[in-house]
């Protein structure tokens, strides 16, 4: 995975899918998190755009980052122990056993984070929660070629 | 973070919600959260939205305190399965919205 980074084309398969999701902002459905998706790419997400949808979930797209192989895995261990997972979709209730365990895992949790790339694509989702079926769009214009 | 029943909650949005409107993000929460609500913050706000004492929606809704990494104020206001049209109304009215 060298093309966080340092320049070099970024893969070109869209990703239409997830695998897992792990929310980390909830409101009436994910604003940001981390998914794996069905490319087997690991991404930061976060909330684009919003529409408002009298008969269902807003619509929402969101941006996606990429974030090196294995940081989904990471984030499991450093929060897992504290919070059950519940894959395919984990959104942990942020509650520890006390302020130097929280302290510690949003310290690994903003590392890993902070790994992301640059904007890769804009995805819609059908469904803000399970992330199943995306619409993507590139945002990185090396993607659009 | 401890919650108050002094404390403000905000919905975001101005415009009446109808029951299917609020049934369907009820049911989304429910799939992740295991509540069956819709989402509102504590935390101070300047964005459009209703506004509600905590104490003034829970003898109608139970608020559960479900903080998020990105919103350790997030908290989820419990709604009746299925949500009926007076079930709506009445969180309409709680949080000043139509």
């Amino acid at each position: 995975m060298s093309h966080l980074h340092n320049g070099a084309a970024p893969k070109a398969t869209p990703p239409t899918g997830a695998r897992r999701v792990l929310i980390l902002g909830y409101y009436d459905g994910a604003t940001d998190g981390v998914l794996e998706a069905d490319t087997g790419d690991v991404y930061r997400f976060d909330l684009l755009n919003e529409t408002h949808n009298p008969e269902g979930l807003d619509h929402r797209s969101f941006a996606l980052r990429l974030l090196p192989a294995g940081s989904l895995d990471r984030l499991t261990e450093a929060i897992g122990p504290h919070i059950p997972p519940t894959w395919p979709v984990w959104l942990p209730v942020w509650r520890f056993p006390n302020d130097a365990t929280r302290q510690d895992v949003e310290q690994t949790v903003d590392a890993v984070l902070a790994q992301a790339g640059d904007l890769l694509w804009e995805v819609r989702p059908k469904d803000t929660v399970t992330f199943e079926s995306m619409v993507a769009t590139p945002l990185d214009p090396r993607l659009a070629l | 973070m401890a919650a108050s029943p002094e404390e403000e909650l905000t919905r975001f949005g101005i415009d009446p919600e109808s029951a299917e409107h609020l049934a369907t993000q009820a049911a989304a929460a429910e799939q992740v959260l295991g509540i069956h609500g819709v989402s509102v913050t504590a935390r101070p706000t300047s964005a459009p939205g209703g506004r509600a004492r905590r104490a003034d929606v829970e003898p109608t809704f139970r608020v559960h305190d479900t903080p998020t990494r990105r919103d350790p104020l997030h908290r989820t206001v419990e709604l009746p399965k299925p949500v009926t049209a007076e079930a709506a109304a009445e969180f309409n009215r709680l949080f000043g919205r139509g």
